[in-house]
């Protein structure tokens, strides 16, 4: 229990008048210090209880451990009395600095009687990525005056998750030029395993019987059977551009969290699409996931976007010896960078020259920047959307498909237009 | 500022009448500033200074109760100016500012208060009187004042021991 300073002046009073009656042989001060004394005793009416006994526990939404970006949270606060009746009880869930609130308060006063129940509920979101640490819950007794205050017991963190938000895109085909030999839904214009024909043949011992094609056997008096195209899939390499000098923006809102939110919905796009996917985050650390397949592989990415953190020195001209050693080749590689750092794009153009598909989605810094800086000169923002328009023009000139992408709006209209144009390009 | 005013003008008999205004403006610079050093040293001055500049007064029952009124309209002034700095700190510490549950508090904790307040004036007046007649006499009789001062020491370690028990507690690290 902590005594304020109160008690200090009130004990210097008391002394002062004693010195100072002795010293003027005066009965005023006598009175003074008997009203001093009296004001202790009228303290001890504030004292806390010796036997507090508080219960206070937290539930989350569902026993929730992950949510997704800026989605809702609702935290409940339980609190029961045991103990004796509780005047001035001050609560407060103490939650990290980018966590905010959405309706409610974690901070609240009240007073319980004994064996009185409350409910404290409010609403949370994160709008970035990656771990977070809600609590612990902070009790205190307070009395009205300030004389006394106790610390109790509260209840311990709650970590939960914060995972990227996945935008889904039913309208895109994101496939790899190059596949391999395995199922999946690119139509690889050879025979094989597939739903779309292709040809048909003369019959062969050991072709299936719904394969025939009863009307060519009819015609030709001879058995035939249909062809289908084989439809496979590929490798696409999602590398994600964390770099320190590169990033724009500020916590709450910078291209690294739009690009990470990029990297999500592009991971469960082309995965469903039966393809395998790998991952590759550079930024406090070069990180990365070996392409696979399936829901699992899903949740390895997210768990690597989520607990991923720009900075570092790892820049993408470091990632073009792990592509070549670690990764298959014959893969489609999606840049997601800002290209902030005019360095990173040689890296590109160069594995553009061999045998990679190369796409580029850049989350626009100038757009952060306009929303997030009061202050910013036209002049300089006009040269550096030159510079830009130089460099995605120069990477499609190189043979790379690139994505300039206003973070605040989806990602695949943007993405659709781009195909779109480059299908009419092959045409 | 109400209390060192009154006090100051009561206390213009003394040379020293305008001691307790200047202290008490003091404390109020430092509860705008909301500097709670500021405000405690300057009610503590401004009392001593009142208790100073009374300490000629005649000894009767009126001046008697006079002192106390003056003193405890400080106390008075002095909690509840302490109480409105804490509620402020406590809405300035809340990220969703609800007027609602600070009236409630505010309520209760004024009540306590002045509960505390007329417990300690009653407390004050009645130790003063006995205090007062026990040592210094007054007219009463011998055994009268003998009674009076046990009773007195009776309650000097009585509230002694409240003391001793309230500053003894231990410190919450």
């Amino acid at each position: 229990m902590k005594r304020s300073r109160i008690f200090l002046y009130l004990t210097a009073l008391t002394l002062s008048t004693l010195i100072l009656g002795n010293l003027f042989r005066s009965w005023v001060f006598l009175i003074g210090a008997i009203s001093t004394l009296a004001l202790f005793v009228a303290a001890s009416r504030s004292l806390p209880p010796d036997e507090i006994e508080l219960k206070i526990e937290r539930e989350a939404d569902q026993r929730v451990k992950e949510v997704y970006v800026k989605d809702e949270l609702e935290m409940t606060i339980h609190i029961e009395n045991r103990g004796e009746k509780l005047r001035f009880l001050e609560i407060h869930d103490i939650l990290p600095p980018l966590v905010e609130l959405t309706e409610g308060s974690n901070h609240h006063v009240l007073s319980l009687d004994m064996g009185e129940e409350k409910e404290l509920n409010y609403k949370i979101s994160c709008p970035v990525t990656g771990k977070i640490d809600i609590g612990p819950i902070r009790a205190r007794y307070k009395d009205g005056i300030g004389f006394f205050t106790k610390e109790l017991e509260g209840a311990e963190k709650k970590r939960i998750q914060v995972l990227p938000r996945t935008e889904e895109m039913k309208r895109v085909d994101i496939n790899p030029s190059y596949t391999k030999h395995w199922l999946g839904d690119i139509k690889s214009k050879s025979i094989g395993v597939g739903s779309e024909f292709f040809s048909i043949r003369e019959y062969h011992q050991g072709d299936e019987i719904k394969n025939i094609n009863w009307k060519a056997t009819a015609r030709y008096q001879a058995p035939f059977t249909n062809e289908y195209e084989g439809e496979k899939s590929g490798d696409v390499i999602l590398v994600v551009d964390g770099y320190e000098e590169g990033v724009v923006g500020i916590r709450r809102q910078n291209t690294l969290q739009a690009s990470i939110d990029a990297a999500a919905s592009l991971a469960s796009s082309t995965l469903s699409a039966r393809n395998r996917v790998g991952l590759i985050v550079s930024g406090e650390y070069l990180n990365w996931v070996y392409p696979a397949t399936g829901k699992n592989q899903y949740h390895r990415i997210l768990a690597n976007l989520t607990k991923f953190k720009g900075g570092g020195t790892w820049g993408l001209e470091g990632i073009k010896w792990l592509l070549e050693d670690f990764f298959p080749a014959r893969s489609l590689i999606i840049f997601i960078s800002p290209l902030t750092v005019p360095k990173f794009s040689e890296t590109m153009i160069d594995l553009c020259t061999k045998e990679y598909d190369v796409m580029v989605i850049s989350p626009d810094p100038v757009k952060i920047e306009r929303d997030v800086i009061e202050d910013h000169e036209e002049a300089i923002e006009a040269l550096y959307r030159t510079e830009r328009e130089h460099l995605l023009e120069l990477l499609w000139r190189r043979g790379a498909v690139v994505v300039d992408w206003d973070p605040y709006e989806p990602l695949e209209p943007a993405l659709e237009e781009v195909l779109r144009y480059q299908q009419r390009l092959k045409r | 500022m109400m209390s060192g005013g009154l006090a100051s003008l009561i206390s213009m008999h003394s040379p020293y009448w305008f001691f307790p205004l200047i202290f008490i403006s003091i404390s109020l610079i430092g509860f705008n500033l909301k500097k709670s050093f500021v405000l405690d040293t300057g009610i503590l001055l401004s009392v001593i200074s009142y208790l100073f500049v009374n300490r000629g007064l005649q000894l009767k029952t009126l001046n008697i109760l006079y002192i106390i009124g003056i003193f405890f309209l400080f106390v008075a002034a002095w909690f509840c100016a302490k109480n409105t700095l804490m509620v402020q700190e406590m809405i300035n510490a809340f990220e969703v500012p609800d007027g609602e549950r600070f009236v409630s508090f505010r309520r209760s904790s004024l009540t306590d208060l002045f509960n505390n307040l007329i417990l300690s004036v009653s407390i004050a007046v009645i130790g003063s009187f006995i205090g007062i007649f026990s040592s210094l006499g007054g007219g009463l009789s011998a055994d009268l004042e003998i009674i009076l001062m046990v009773v007195f020491s009776s309650l000097v370690f009585f509230i002694m021991y409240v003391i001793t028990n309230l500053l003894s507690k231990r410190r919450a690290e």
